[in-house]
């Protein structure tokens, strides 16, 4: 079985297991929105990790000087900038996401 | 000019001068109030008497020569999920009918501490799970959406019923209404504002950053939140900093980042227009603008939703299962489809965040600040739920919204919005400004160099004709 195909009374059983009972009225509701949801974050599987560790205990770590806008190595106002090494070129999430959501529900979920 | 129309810089001010007295500055915010709340509905509650009496005890300190601070006596407005002690925490939502704080915040308490006085909470989004805050009307067109979900902060800032006000941001959620009704709004560093006492929806996520009419008001408020809080345990213990911009507006050797792909991507014409101007403007002033390449934005939507998604469903967990039934519609379905996420999906977008602020963190070796639209599109019109692009491709109005600020979440950077003009409607747009992490003097440098060199007055926006009679606000 896939989310794809997650069918409301699979819903149902996934949701029961969690703990959360779902009346009969609930289940097609949810399943479509659970249906949803895994569409946008599974594209999350095409990525390699390697030993990438999750951000579980958020820091904004820098390489670079944060706070006053001077570089404390150059006294630069605005600090000095390096070769750039942008990650990679995608195509955004929105153009290819909003394509294959063409014509079908939308969901809101984001704040 | 009204004492309610003024901004915190001149308020104070005038406060400092001893020619406003505190209590005169806040009655006359209650008055405006009382004049626009009826077709604004931007408050869950005004503290009237409460305000009063911290009017009076300011006002004495003042005749003693005893100044707090800039935000002396200067009336503010918090979002409804904001403890303050005493008062009711509703988050917009029946599910806390029966709340009241036992203690205040963090943030309010530093907010009081600085002087500053509560007139009110402001409404949200139910649990801040949405972007619309349909309790609420724009500030510019009452027949608009106010944006959210801190859509009652960022209205009763622009109508001048408060001088400002706190917001939270998940996604967007303090930039997306500040931008909707021409206001400016800050979401810091993640960690930088203590969140204890401020009802979470997504705890990686989320930040706590102020909403004012200037960004030199930003900078005002900002330093009275920032300090180390051991109750929070994201909290950064950042050096002490003032976030005064400098009165020069010169940016020469400042390095705009003016991104190639993905922000202006299915932009209005007239946002893309009024940014790109912006942009130019800061040339003017001395910036070079550089382009550069957004990383990994195939994963913005998909590591966002990885990580809110299942938390917010992990924080609503017991009373999903006892009061679900209280829930507005649109959350609740949200919530209980969240419990469905798979933990290896969780723990693929916090893998995935790891190296989306890697990437992000080398593409600001080339800039020093990145200048985007914050948001797509101008406010909606109520009932509006969908943007339909010249391309054909629909969006719903929340994605549409929160595309182009869970970037900044997810990075954990600072983002400010200021407004940069309006559409052919009247309509505010707003431009996001993006920094590295802990440089927040920078972004509000540029931002209120810009704003000097613009004639956009920072008065409270008036009303527009009233909206149709069967705009009702959605019961919550």
């Amino acid at each position: 079985m896939t989310a794809t195909d997650l069918t409301p009374q699979e819903a149902a059983r996934w949701a029961l297991w969690a703990g959360l009972p779902l009346g009969h009225e609930r289940r097609a509701e949810v399943a479509a929105t659970a249906r949803h949801i895994h569409d946008v974050i599974a594209i999350l599987r095409e990525l390699d990790f390697g030993d990438t560790p999750p951000a579980a205990v958020y820091r904004p770590g820098s390489s670079t000087p944060p706070g006053t806008g001077v570089s404390p190595e150059t006294g630069d106002r605005w600090g000095t900038g390096g070769p750039s090494t942008p990650r990679d070129g995608h195509d955004g999430l929105y153009g290819s996401q909003a394509k294959a959501t063409r014509g079908r529900e939308q969901t809101d979920a984001a704040v | 000019m009204q004492p309610y129309e003024m901004t915190i810089t001149g308020a104070s001010a005038e406060v400092r001068s001893r020619r406003l007295s505190p209590l005169e500055l806040v009655d006359s915010v209650l008055g405006r109030i009382e004049q626009v709340e009826p077709r604004l509905r931007a408050y869950t509650t005004v503290t009237a008497d409460r305000a009063r009496q911290a009017a009076r005890q300011a006002e004495r300190e003042a005749a003693a020569e005893r100044f707090r601070g800039p935000l002396h006596g200067i009336p503010m407005g918090l979002k409804d999920l904001i403890d303050v002690a005493g008062l009711p925490t509703t988050a917009s939502s029946q599910v806390r009918v029966d709340h009241l704080a036992a203690a205040d915040s963090a943030v309010a308490s530093r907010l009081a501490d600085a002087g500053a006085v509560l007139v009110g909470k402001t409404h949200t989004h139910e649990f801040a799970y949405g972007l619309i805050t349909p309790q609420t009307s724009n500030a510019v067109d009452h027949g608009r959406i106010a944006g959210g979900s801190s859509g009652g902060s960022a209205v009763a800032v622009a109508a001048g019923a408060a001088m400002f006000a706190l917001g939270t941001d998940t996604g967007g959620s303090i930039r997306v209404p500040a931008a909707l009704n021409g206001v400016v709004g800050l979401k810091p560093t993640y960690g930088l504002v203590p969140r204890h006492g401020v009802t979470s929806l997504s705890w990686s996520l989320d930040h706590v950053g102020p909403i004012t009419r200037t960004v030199e008001d930003a900078a005002l408020v900002l330093p009275a939140l920032v300090r180390h809080d051991p109750c929070d345990p994201a909290g950064l213990r950042a050096p002490a900093t003032s976030y005064e911009p400098h009165a020069d507006p010169d940016l020469n050797g400042l390095r705009v980042g003016v991104p190639r792909n993905y922000y202006f991507d299915r932009v209005d014409p007239e946002v893309e227009a009024a940014v790109r101007r912006a942009i130019e403007q800061l040339r003017s002033l001395g910036a070079e603008p550089v382009e550069v390449e957004i990383p990994m934005t195939r994963y913005i939507q998909a590591i966002q939703w990885g990580l809110m998604v299942p938390e917010a469903a992990s924080y609503h967990e017991r009373t999903l299962r006892s009061a679900a039934e209280l829930y507005g519609p649109d959350v609740r379905v949200l919530l209980e489809a969240g419990e469905l996420v798979l933990a290896g999906d969780y723990l693929r977008a916090q893998r995935a965040r790891t190296l989306m602020r890697e990437a992000w963190m080398r593409m600001f070796d080339q800039v020093d600040v990145i200048a985007a639209p914050t948001v797509p599109a101008t406010a909606a019109h109520v009932g509006q739920d969908a943007v339909t692009w010249p391309d054909g491709v629909t969006e719903s109005l929340a994605d549409c919204y929160v595309r182009l600020c869970a970037p900044a979440n997810i990075a954990g950077i600072p983002a400010l919005t200021l407004p940069v003009g309006r559409d052919q409607g009247g309509m505010p747009i707003g431009m996001q400004l993006m920094g590295r992490p802990l440089d927040e003097t920078t972004v509000l440098h540029v931002g209120h160099a810009y704003e000097r060199s613009t004639t956009t007055p920072a008065s409270p926006a008036e009303a527009r004709p009233e909206p149709p009679a069967d705009l009702t606000p959605t019961a919550r």
